[in-house]
């Protein structure tokens, strides 16, 4: 399993780094995150510049697919590029936002917010597209992969704040639970006194409003030679992969996606669908997770403990995803157990997000869903709702509450009042953006200043990875079943996609890019350009190689006629075209005309076939002519293409056809100097007809 | 491509179609036509009374004791024969067809398919993929568990021996001496089977592959198959098969006009335009298809389905206002999450409370969950529903509120008398065919009182006939069919104004109803046709062209396209037609191809032009075809230079230059194609 070398090689490379953190390889990735302090890095100017050209295509209506004839000059420069911007997620996580171009349709994936940054800067940077402005006349498509809030979180403020009217796509389950999140994001961030927040409640309804969902499978028709269709991504529930085709060019952006199945969600899969390029994430791109079932005895092995000496566990988690897989487990867990503490899910979300789960059963895994019917798995028994009184409560408890990168919320508020009693303990199951309490916690901060307050977190810190991503060795495998063309890694650190990169490139052979934010990557994708061909075309070029060898059928051409109307493109025979065109062919035939003396010795044409065959086929590099004695006094060459003919008084004619002129010349200078030399020697060589040799057919 | 047709019952839709070698079934039902010369047979542990029934009496000639024979097995009951055993089927497979060689099932909907767990036992090596909606699948695979469990109870209560089946003097017997109570089985009576298991059923689930509607599936690079949405109901859809014609694949290549060598074959089954609870009935693309094959009409011409839903509440309101029971036998799925809601919706307004409705079958509240959890196979309304977090139907309401109360039991003892149903109370059960099932019991029971009533709401039995067994009954009984399959008139419109199918094949039964249309070519089967599908050229093949440099076309405004020439080579790589542009410019230059007429006058200018002076220009009065044309230009025209050195021709069609030297041949040439000649 190569996978396995993976680690040796990752301490050789970033030894120092990890020996910090050796003894649980993920937190490296904690590490990389420090170094990365900085926002965004600026926009390019050229991007800009390439966003300002794309917008003078659209005014001028000059889109790829020919319209008339002008258009077919620059579509082949214009059709085989992808061109692939970050706005988010390019060497960072969280706000995945990323712009590609292809076929001249720009579409963006993903409409995300970082949940590190407190002002503009946690979305993406709109003004690249347009300076101001509605957006609608520059992107043709969205398309959200699933309902995380750094992948969702700035569309309401995308569609209604900066203005977006187009066609918005996510799954259904998405479309359903996307509302939830994005209310309880604005609940947090609106600011109680002034009321000002990102957007409003009317914005989240109106942007929902403009989604169209679609469902696992499904090929949904954006345009006209436009498709999208998606793939189960397992990450969360609705989460999908996207493959995206416009023209012939084809992408497949996998969002978040997770490729071992887990208590309630099953695993990622696509199609060998061999996109030009596939974007994918990279969040656990440089580890190998141990396997599920040991992380799960090792976390409730952790639980039991805390519980037994009378500790409160907290458990940060988003309100949907993890929640509910650790939920399963715990019930399942303390069912068997017998175990009695009291258990409880702090969320401000309403109840009703466990009932998306029985409303979207297609949409778990295998297990659920054949036994859906007889018992709903998501009526948790032991897990009663929070309540706000409960937090001075003594004794043992176990709190699930949202959400889970501890930046606002219940799980911030509990984590204030438990963090100083060292008997209680957190345990953070997934991964947390950099700039948030919980990556400031986990990287091994223990003071913190809360409202001009210190506190001391005295409480026991685990951290353990439930993260429903892909590890390195699920993203090879789902590159090696979608074998792209090339690959671009996006929602990853930029040390762990430097790794991965070395990864695709040196074992999988594929190219592999890792653009950061504002830096557009350009990918050219070598397609022809559709064409209809005429059957008889492709008959007639059976029948002529039908008897030949495989490299002469190689090297044979094909001589076709485009015709190029309303915007439809196709290659007839020359002979259609001009029967369709109602053009006449006019032949122009050329003609040699040697004179040759009858009375002194006729030219024989065995004796010119001779020759012929001696100088034109002679030579091994250049491919054969077919001569054939048609009758006494004709010879073709290369079916009629050129004939030698003897007249009835003795000249010699030779008569070819424009598109022949080469072997014409070429004939006609052999054979007039054969004849100056036959009849000049005439009386010298007596040419016998016993020597002549055999007809070459 | 041909089409194998199965049934002669255009309602019991069965064909094979091939195309390219392959074998592909369309949809599979279980004939139950035959159900009613069955005796119904009461759950284990409640009076049987047709035990006791006289057994038919066969008077056998050949035997030495003069005895008649009885056959346990037949009963005569109201002076008509009835089978008395266990339920059996029969299936639509026939020898004359090799069913293991089968490569693809392509379900409608889940009513279509409950005969295949027969043809997965049959033929073992049988390795086809099953295609259906996820619908399909859950309520298809909770109806085929309704009928073993069904039939299981049946076979704990009689034990029978099948013999009498294989005996041919019974049929020859029974058609001497009462020709009219020869009954329909007989027909079948060799190839019944008794039910298939939970194994059986569990064996030919597993090979099923889920798709949605409008998810192209690739069943071989040649054919297309997506499943469209007919409406009917929850997962039901048409099949649309796109089969390349020309060669074999499917070119991933999308052509931009209607133009592309793709044949369109629909298999339309049960459709509705009315709107009910599932998705829209969508036939966009069916629009202008090569093929359109029509089944599973309604029977009822011109029969509407709201005005019999209207009766059917007026109806029901009489009997509960009579403190009777209604008694509705009806599949326990489909049709009947409609009725809870229309019916509990009817009585708010009329004011009728603490209605109760009983849903009885072994499957009741799996149907209520696995419907529920189907939301994206609803109604954009109900579709709004769920994405706020409520269910798409309203039965978990109802039931709260003990409006709807389900058993999911699959048999009612005597002891459960409807004293124990709450009156006034609506009872839906089944089986249809009044034969097996719950709803023996409640009419044994039920049929006493005059102020009960049983509604039939389905149409696929005679009311009369199935009502037959339990004669004589007090109990009121209506037949109110609600079909909500598209009717001929409905189809016509369709056909006609809409889709417009370039071939229609439907069954000789639906030929009288069809209006002809002389743009649609109508041909009609019969059981066991094996039709050949006229065959329909696709006058291009797609492929793309790689271009290496620029093209240069020439426009040419009179048509308003532009062409050029394309010299290449031709490969088919990844099922792709491939034209590879040759880098050659030499060989691009001189391969011309020429076309229009000479100009003589410019010719002669560019001539000069180039330097060829002193010209002989003679008026050559050659036969010519054109004898009509007299103008100047299309005259034959000779010209000669330096003593004969050149000598050219010039014709309508054709020109000859004569000339031994081969600089001096290529400046005519040049001169003859610059700004003359159209060149290609």
């Amino acid at each position: 399993m190569v996978w396995f070398e993976i680690i040796p090689s990752l301490v050789l490379t970033a030894g120092p780094l990890l020996l910090i953190a050796a003894p649980t390889i993920y937190i490296g990735n904690w590490f990389f995150l420090n170094g990365k302090k900085y926002g965004p890095k600026n926009m390019m100017k050229d991007d800009r510049d390439y966003y300002m050209y794309l917008r003078d295509r659209r005014i001028t209506g000059n889109e790829y697919y020919p319209r008339g004839v002008e258009a077919i000059d620059e579509r082949p420069t214009l059709m085989s590029d992808i061109r692939i911007l970050p706005l988010g997620a390019g060497q960072d996580v969280g706000r995945s936002c990323i712009l590609i171009t292809m076929g001249g349709k720009n579409i963006m994936l993903d409409c995300g917010l970082h949940m590190g940054f407190y002002d503009d800067r946690r979305f993406p940077d709109f003004s690249v597209i347009c300076k101001d402005g509605p957006l609608t006349p520059y992107i043709h498509c969205v398309i959200i992969s699933h309902f995380h809030l750094d992948h969702c979180g700035a569309l309401p403020y995308m569609t209604e704040v900066v203005g977006y009217n187009g066609p918005l796509y996510m799954t259904y389950p998405t479309k359903a639970i996307c509302p939830l999140l994005l209310e309880d994001f604005r609940k947090v961030t609106t600011d109680k006194t002034t009321q000002q927040g990102p957007y409003t409640s009317d914005d989240i309804k109106n942007c929902m409003k403009k989604v169209i969902p679609v469902s696992l499978g499904q090929t949904v028709k954006v345009d006209t030679d436009f498709e999208i269709k998606a793939y189960y991504a397992g990450h969360v529930l609705g989460a999908a992969m996207f493959h995206i085709r416009v023209g012939q060019q084809t992408l497949v952006y996998t969002g978040d996606f997770n490729t071992t199945a887990d208590r309630h969600l099953g695993s990622a899969h696509i199609d060998r669908c061999r996109p030009d390029v596939l974007i994918t994430e990279s969040t656990y791109g440089s580890t190998v997770r141990d396997s599920r079932r040991a992380r799960e005895r090792d976390f409730m092995a952790k639980v039991v403990d805390c519980v037994r000496h009378g500790g409160k566990v907290l458990v940060p988690v988003f309100a949907v995803g993890r929640a509910q897989e650790l939920c399963i487990l715990l019930e399942t867990y303390l069912e068997r157990m017998n175990l009695n503490v009291p258990i409880y899910f702090a969320s401000g979300l309403s109840e009703k997000v466990n009932t998306y789960y029985s409303l979207f059963v297609s949409w778990t895994n295998e297990k659920i869903q054949s036994t859906f019917h007889q018992k709903n798995i998501f009526d948790f028994k032991h897990i009663k709702p929070w309540d706000r009184s409960y937090v001075e409560q003594p004794g043992a408890m176990i709190v699930f509450a949202s959400p889970g990168m501890l930046h606002a919320g219940y799980s911030l508020h509990l984590f204030k009042k438990w963090a100083p009693d060292e008997k209680n303990m957190i345990i953070i199951p997934g991964y947390c953006v950099a700039n948030t309490v919980g990556s400031k916690l986990l990287l091994g901060q223990r003071r913190f200043l809360f409202d001009g307050k210190e506190i001391e977190a005295k409480m026991q810190v685990h951290y353990m990875s439930f993260s429903a991503h892909a590890d390195a060795k699920g993203i090879t495998q789902i590159i090696r079943q979608c074998q792209p063309s090339n690959v671009v890694l996006v929602h990853g650190e930029d040390l762990v996609m430097d790794f991965l990169r070395g990864r695709v490139q040196d074992e999988l052979k594929i190219p592999c890019y890792k653009p950061a934010n504002g830096e557009t990557v350009t990918i050219s994708t070598p397609h022809g350009v559709p064409v209809d061909i005429e059957p008889g075309l492709v008959q007639q070029l059976k029948e002529e190689t039908a008897d030949v060898s495989r490299s002469e059928k190689r090297s044979k051409q094909m001589r076709g006629t485009l015709i190029i109307k309303d915007g439809r493109l196709r290659l007839v025979r020359p002979s259609t075209a001009m029967n369709e065109l109602g053009l006449v062919h006019h032949t122009v035939q050329f003609h040699s005309r040697f004179p040759s003396s009858i009375n002194i010795r006729p030219i024989t044409l065995v004796s010119l076939i001779q020759l012929l065959e001696r100088e034109l086929n002679s030579n091994e590099n250049e491919s054969k002519h077919r001569i054939i004695l048609i009758s006494d006094n004709l010879i073709h060459i290369d079916n009629q293409q050129l004939r030698v003919s003897i007249e009835t008084n003795g000249d010699v004619d030779i008569a070819w056809t424009l598109n022949n002129e080469l072997l014409g010349q070429r004939v006609s200078s052999h054979i007039k100097s054969f004849i100056d030399q036959h009849t000049s020697t005439a009386s010298v060589i007596i040419i016998s007809d016993s020597a002549a040799s055999p007809d070459p057919m | 491509m041909r089409l194998y047709c199965l049934s002669d019952d255009p309602n019991l839709p069965c064909f094979i179609l091939t195309v390219y070698g392959r074998s592909i079934l369309l949809d599979f039902p279980l004939p139950i036509d035959h159900l009613l010369d069955y005796l119904p047979i009461p759950s284990p542990g409640c009076v049987n009374r047709f035990s006791s029934l006289p057994k038919y009496k066969l008077l056998s000639h050949n035997k030495e004791n003069n005895l008649p024979r009885q056959i346990d097995e037949l009963r005569i009951l109201h002076n008509q024969l009835f089978v008395y055993s266990p339920i059996e089927f029969y299936t639509l497979d026939s020898s004359q067809y090799d069913f293991s060689l089968i490569d693809i099932i392509l379900i409608s909907n889940y009513e279509t398919l409950l005969a295949l767990p027969y043809l997965f036992k049959t033929y073992e090596n049988l390795n086809a993929q099953i295609y259906l909606t996820e619908p399909t699948y859950r309520f298809g695979q909770q109806l085929m568990y309704e009928m073993v469990s069904y039939v299981e109870q049946q076979s704990k209560m009689i034990q029978t021996n099948d013999e009498w089946k294989y005996d041919p003097d019974i049929f020859d017997s029974i058609e001497e001496q009462q020709n009219e109570k020869k009954l329909k089985l007989f027909s079948h009576a060799q190839k019944l089977m008794s039910c298939y298991s939970i194994e059986n059923v569990d064996k030919c689930l597993s090979h099923v592959t889920i798709v949605h509607f409008n998810e192209q599936i690739d069943l071989y690079s040649s054919i297309r198959a997506s499943a469209i949405s007919s409406g009917y109901c929850l997962g039901s859809c048409n099949w649309q098969l796109d089969i390349n014609v020309n060669h074999n694949q499917t070119s991933k290549i999308e052509t931009s006009s209607s133009q592309s060598n793709l044949t369109r074959f629909i298999y339309m089954s049960s459709s509705t335009t009315l709107e009910t609870y599932s998705t829209k009935f969508s036939y966009d693309s069916f629009l202008n298809c090569d093929y359109l094959l029509l089944s599973n009409l309604c029977h009822l011409s011109s029969m509407d389905a709201s005005i019999n839903a209207t009766e059917l509440t007026a109806k029901i309101e009489n009997i509960l206002n009579d403190h009777g029971s209604v008694l509705i036998p009806c599949s326990s799925t489909g049709l009947i999450y409609d009725m809870f809601e229309f019916l509990t919706k009817y009585f708010e307004q009329i004011n009728l409370l603490n209605i109760h409705m009983y849903f009885i079958s072994p499957i009741s509240n799996a149907n209520l969950a696995i419907s529920n959890a189907m939301s994206e196979w609803v109604t954009e309304q109900r579709q709004t529903a769920s994405f706020s977090g409520t269910p798409p139907f309203k039965h978990n309401e109802l039931i709260k509120s003990k409006c709807l109360i389900t058993i999911s039991s699959d048999r009612l003892d005597d002891t459960e008398t409807l004293i124990n149903f709450e009156q006034p109370s609506i009872i839906f059960t089944g089986h249809l065919s009044l034969r097996f099932g719950p709803v023996v019991q409640l009419i044994e029971k039920m049929k006493t009182s005059s102020s009960n009533g049983i509604i039939f709401i389905d149409n696929q039995y005679s009311y009369v006939d199935a009502l037959k067994p339990y004669q004589p009954i007090n109990m009121k009984c209506f037949y109110l069919p609600i079909d909500t399959r598209l009717n001929f008139s409905q189809v016509n419109i369709l056909l006609n104004e809409k889709i417009r199918p370039k071939n229609l094949i439907v069954h000789e039964q639906y030929l009288n109803d069809i209006v002809k249309n002389d743009k649609i070519n109508i041909l009609s089967y019969r059981k066991y046709d094996n039709i050949k599908l006229p065959s329909i050229n696709r006058y291009f093949i797609n492929g793309q062209l790689n271009i290496k440099s620029d093209i240069k076309p020439k426009l040419i405004p009179t048509s308003n396209l532009a062409i050029a020439s394309i010299h290449g080579h031709l490969d088919m790589c990844d099922y792709v037609y491939d034209i590879n542009e040759l880098d050659n410019e030499n060989s691009k230059q001189n391969n011309l191809i020429t076309y229009g007429k000479i100009d003589v006058d410019k010719f002669l200018i560019n001539l000069s032009k180039s330097g060829i002076f002193g010209l002989e220009v003679k008026q050559l009065n050659e036969y010519d075809n054109d004898v009509n044309d007299n103008e100047q230009s299309n005259r034959s025209v000779e010209i000669k230079y330096n003593q004969g050195a050149a000598k050219i021709i010039v014709r309508s069609k054709q020109t000859d230059i004569e000339c031994n030297d081969p600089s001096l041949m290529n400046k005519i040439r040049d001169a003859l194609l610059m700004n003359n000649i159209g060149t290609l």
